[in-house]
């Protein structure tokens, strides 16, 4: 069990495994959970959000302990999941001159997920955002022919352990501008689907994003990529996104 | 003619005896054809497969290729495919029985003008269906309205003769396809996201910037579906009897009108209410002019 790590003063957890043979309480800025044995094979999950609902579960399992894990998931479900996309407007803009490439971090939020795992499976079980004040929906492009993204104000900064815990990641991004003229860079819009989350402790990264600025005949375009984090020492999150869509059964079951 | 049968049960023997029966059945006559109940048997067979292979296709088409269709195309296909290969069953059954319809034209040519006019609307309905479906004004489930009628909804399909539309209250509104055809038909789902403007009063007293601070901010912090891009607008729409009147306008995806609409007002209220700015209530000041000297 780890509950020893000093953040801000509180014993927050950390991400990680934890195996839970009689009870176990974790805590998170503003969110507390807390998991129990109910009977032999059923434990009790409780999770207290920022707002102060409370979240209550049984989890039947198999076996004489539970396991889960706490990783950090792409912010694409608080308040609702809408869409793929996110938005990331820098608090600085960046000037690029032409032909120039340029590289630097930046923080991006993040969800946590629960998963429990078993027989090599990771299910998702609960999911929680600890900052739920700055998960925002944004409109990149006009009303009728936009995208619909995820919004979040974020800092340029120097290192891939600059984040905050549980409130967000570091993720990098790699410009390459082939526009034959300089270019001022104030967002980044991207699908974050593909892109894989990692941590360490408590600190989170996300696969870097290469976008090139192109020009072909008059038309001024973005290419955007992902890029894999490889050869890192932390550990990959399991993915997840809550699906809008109820699967459809003879008699509904949610 | 029992016995001869049971001698001849066998290979050619059937074949003759099934001639013979059916040679035996009267022929008969309608508008100048004649027919046999023989070929009629057979026409009868031929659309009763024509029916069992239109049903088997469409069940076929219904489990393996309409999920993977927009619920709305794969309707519509399963009909066409269902009518199709009964029109066709049709054919070849008039076909078969050797039905002459030159008589009937000429012998309905009246008829048919009279029930053309009495179905006027009836086929009026039916091609207008027809040009919803090419035309597509909306898709199946979207929330849409109709300003004339004033219906709004969540449009279910459109059907041979008439379209539905599930009002917000769960009932069902059968429209005519002329009328929903021909009708101004506002769709409110087809942009990711959606406006909604309320307005709200300040009294004259109060600073207007201060007002607008607070709600931008209470807004911001209480309203997770409000976009923050583009921000939330606030606009001073009029100068009215009793106060300043502000007008909100606020984004959010086109999904959730229902988290955003019933609560601004609301949310707004409270929030200038906390800082104690007034919204006042209609009120009028009579001022008692002085006595006229004597």
């Amino acid at each position: 069990m780890k509950l020893d790590t000093e953040s801000r003063g509180k014993n927050y957890a950390n991400y990680g495994l934890y195996e839970i043979k009689e009870e176990l309480a974790l805590f998170f800025p503003s969110v507390e959970i807390r998991i129990k044995r109910k009977d032999e094979s059923n434990f009790s999950y409780l999770r207290k959000d920022p707002e102060g609902k409370i979240a209550e579960k049984i989890v039947p399992v198999q076996g004489e302990s539970m396991k889960i894990e706490v990783a950090p998931i792409r912010p694409l479900n608080y308040p609702a999941h809408r869409t793929n996309f996110i938005y990331l407007k820098f608090d600085q803009e960046v000037f690029l001159s032409e032909n120039a490439t340029t590289s630097f971090l930046v923080r991006c939020p993040v969800e946590i997920g629960v998963f429990l795992v078993h027989d090599s499976h990771k299910d998702s079980m609960d999911w929680f955002t600890c900052d739920p004040s700055q998960s925002r929906f944004g409109l990149y492009g006009a009303p009728d022919t936009g995208n619909l993204c995820k919004f979040y104000k974020v800092p340029i900064v120097k290192n891939e352990f600059d984040s905050i815990p549980f409130h967000n990641c570091v993720m990098r991004l790699n410009f390459e501008n082939l526009l034959g003229r300089g270019y001022p860079i104030t967002k980044a819009i991207f699908p974050i689907t593909d892109h894989f989350l990692y941590y360490k402790d408590n600190k989170a990264q996300l696969d870097s994003l290469d976008v090139t600025l192109r020009k072909r005949m008059i038309i001024e375009y973005v290419e955007t990529a992902e890029r894999r984090l490889e050869n890192i020492d932390w550990t990959k999150s399991p993915s997840w996104e809550k699906d809008t869509e109820t699967p459809s059964m003879e008699m509904g079951l949610e | 003619m029992g016995k001869r049968y049971r001698n001849t049960f066998n290979g050619d023997g059937t074949r003759i005896m099934f001639e013979e029966f059916f040679s035996q059945l009267e022929s008969f006559e309608i508008a100048g054809s004649e027919f046999s109940l023989f070929s009629l048997i057979i026409g009868g067979i031929i659309m009763l497969v024509g029916i069992v292979i239109a049903r088997i296709a469409r069940i076929i088409f219904n489990k393996y290729y309409a999920p993977v269709l927009p619920e709305h195309t794969a309707k519509n296909f399963g009909k066409m495919i269902y009518f199709g290969i009964i029109i066709i069953a049709f054919l070849v059954f008039v076909t078969t029985t050797g039905i002459d319809f030159t008589g009937l034209v000429m012998a309905g040519g009246i008829l048919g003008i009279v029930i053309g006019f009495a179905t006027q609307s009836v086929v009026s309905n039916l091609l207008s269906g027809i040009f919803l479906l090419i035309e597509k004004p909306a898709k199946q489930g979207d929330s849409i309205e109709l300003p004339d009628s004033n219906i709004s909804g969540s449009f279910v399909d459109v059907g041979t003769f008439s379209s539905r539309v599930r009002k917000f209250d769960g009932t069902i509104m059968r429209i005519p396809n002329e009328k929903f055809f021909t009708s101004n038909i506002r769709v409110l789902t087809d942009s990711p996201v959606r406006r909604h403007e309320t307005m709200i009063g300040i009294a004259y007293k109060e600073d207007i910037d201060a007002a607008i601070e607070v709600l931008k901010k209470t807004i911001s912090a209480r309203m997770p579906f409000v976009l923050h891009e583009p921000e939330p607008e606030f606009r001073i729409e009029e100068l009215g009897d009793s106060s300043v009147n502000i007008l909100i306008l606020v984004w959010h995806p086109k999904q959730d009108w229902g988290k955003v609409a019933p609560v601004l007002l609301k949310i707004a209220k409270n929030a200038l209410d906390d800082v104690g700015i007034e919204i006042p209530f209609p009120q009028r000041v009579i001022w008692n002019g002085d006595k006229p000297k004597e």
